[in-house]
Order: C-alpha cells, then sequence, then structure tokens
C-alpha cells in the first residue's frame, strides 16, 4: 500500500503557522517495521493529533529542531507521544515515531520531564 | 498523486487488522526520523529520553530494560566506518554505542544498554546512503 498513510482529521489541526500544509500523515515504513506493542497504540495517534493535551516545538536534537511532539493520554499513567515533522514535498506533517511515555504527574497529558526532553511547548501551557 | 486517492491510517490498519503481527527483535532503521529502534522483549513498555541520543525502552510492567531508540544514526554510522575503517555491509551496535558517550553523558545508561544490545548487527547501506 502506498503511504506515508493520511489521517483523517476533521477539525483545523493544531499545527504552527505554515504556508501550504494540508494535512497529517503517518510513515510507511515506521508503521511496516512497528513491533506488535508500537503497532497496538497506533490507533490512538489520529485521536491525539486531533486533540492533544499538548504540543511541542523541538525535539534537542540536530536536524529536528523545528519538529513536532504530540502528546495526549495513552492509558493510566502513560501519555502517547507523536513525533513528526514537516514534508515539504507532500505538504505536510508526517508522524515518524511514536511512543508511550510516563505522564507527568502535575500536568495530565504531559509527558514526565517535558520541560528537559522538549523545546518550546506551544500548546497545552496554561 | 491527490491527497484524497491516498491510503488512510484507518485503511492501513483494518488491511492489517487480521494478519498476526509477529514479534522481532531485530534492530529497524527509520529514514525519515534517522533512528534505529530495538525491542529485545515482547511486553507493553515506555520510553525514557536519555539523550539527545539515546532514549531507552522500559517495561510497562517492571520497569526493566527491554530496548531502546538511538537517533542521528546515519552520522554515528558514518563516523564508525571511517574511524574504524570498517568494511563490509554490517556494524555491531556498540560502536554507534561508544561513538555517541561522552564525559558530560549518563554513561551508565550506555554501558548497560551495550550489555543488553552491543553484539546485535546493524546493516549500513541504507544508512549511509541516507549520509550521503
Amino acid at each position: 500500500m502506498l503511504g506515508p498513510y493520511r489521517l483523517e482529521i476533521t477539525r483545523d489541526p493544531l499545527v504552527p503557522a505554515e504556508e501550504g500544509i494540508d494535512g497529517f500523515s503517518v510513515d510507511s515504513d515506521a508503521f511496516a517495521t512497528a513491533d506488535p506493542n508500537k503497532f497496538d497504540v497506533l490507533s490512538l495517534i489520529e485521536r491525539i493529533i486531533q486533540a492533544p493535551s499538548a504540543i511541542f516545538n523541538g525535539l534537542q536534537r540536530d536536524h529536528f529542531k523545528d519538529a513536532l511532539a504530540y502528546s495526549g493520554k495513552c492509558h493510566a499513567n502513560f501519555v502517547l507521544v507523536a513525533f513528526a515533522h514537516c514534508d515539504r514535498r507532500l505538504n505536510e506533517i508526517v508522524i515518524f515515531d511514536w511512543q508511550p511515555r510516563a505522564e507527568d504527574r502535575l500536568r495530565p497529558g504531559f509527558p514526565a520531564n517535558w520541560g528537559n526532553d522538549f523545546e518550546d511547548p506551544i500548546y497545552g501551557q496554561q | 498523486m491527490a491527497n484524497n486517492e491516498r491510503v488512510t491510517l484507518r485503511e492501513a490498519l483494518l488491511a492489517e487488522k487480521d494478519k498476526p503481527r509477529s514479534f522481532d527483535s531485530s534492530p529497524k532503521y527509520n529514514a525519515r526520523g534517522d533512528y534505529l529502534s530495538i525491542v529485545l522483549v515482547d511486553t507493553p513498555y515506555y520510553a525514557e529520553r536519555i539523550d539527545e541520543v539515546l532514549t531507552v525502552f522500559r517495561s510497562q510492567s517492571d520497569h526493566t530494560l527491554i530496548g531502546c531508540k538511538v537517533k542521528g544514526v546515519s552520522l554515528l554510522a558514518q563516523n564508525v566506518v571511517n574511524i574504524f575503517n570498517i568494511e563490509g555491509d554490517d556494524v555491531e551496535i556498540r560502536f554507534l554505542l561508544l561513538n555517541a558517550v561522552g564525559p558530560r553523558k549518563a554513561r551508565q545508561h550506555y554501558y548497560d544498554l551495550s550489555r543488553k544490545v552491543g553484539s546485535i548487527k546493524l546493516h549500513l547501506p541504507e544508512i549511509l546512503n541516507r549520509a550521503a
């Protein structure tokens, strides 16, 4: 099947102001190689992109300063964080990885240690 | 191809629904994110970021180390090939970890991980192509 696989987002997605971006998708290689446990949580991605608890800009990694991390509740005491970047060829935000993380006990829906692990929180600060 | 002709995530998930997804502990490289991930045990896990290179995976039930994600792999692989003058298609992951650990880092995580995954080999050509 051809990828990246499009997400069906039903309202304006929360993204930084980017000209021409018209959707979200999931990288097909990440989809194909996901282990069973990673694959199991993939069905949550759409909900988390559509209604995140937090969005961070910058992953504290070289070459990923403009990448995004979306975080939302996964199951008790855990959040699911989806990592994405803007693909200018596709004009889409493409999710290239996702993983459960421990939840910040003081900020529901935020990953623990978010202040160190990510750069600018652009949504969900208040 | 127009966006509305592309396969959606829901369709892709539906197509996989009845296919058993087998567990495979070999390293997986993702070119878009330039990372490799290794999961050694088939159990629900969570991720804990150690630094800009290393994220470890821990079992959700007992927090034991069961795998890792190594980021920026193309540069690490390029360094290893050039510094160690490696010929051939594979390199042990411990060389990537050695290349990434530094004096100011949480080295114990790298040591623990090297004992777990160090001798597992990574296939280089695809990774080096990305670095080129």
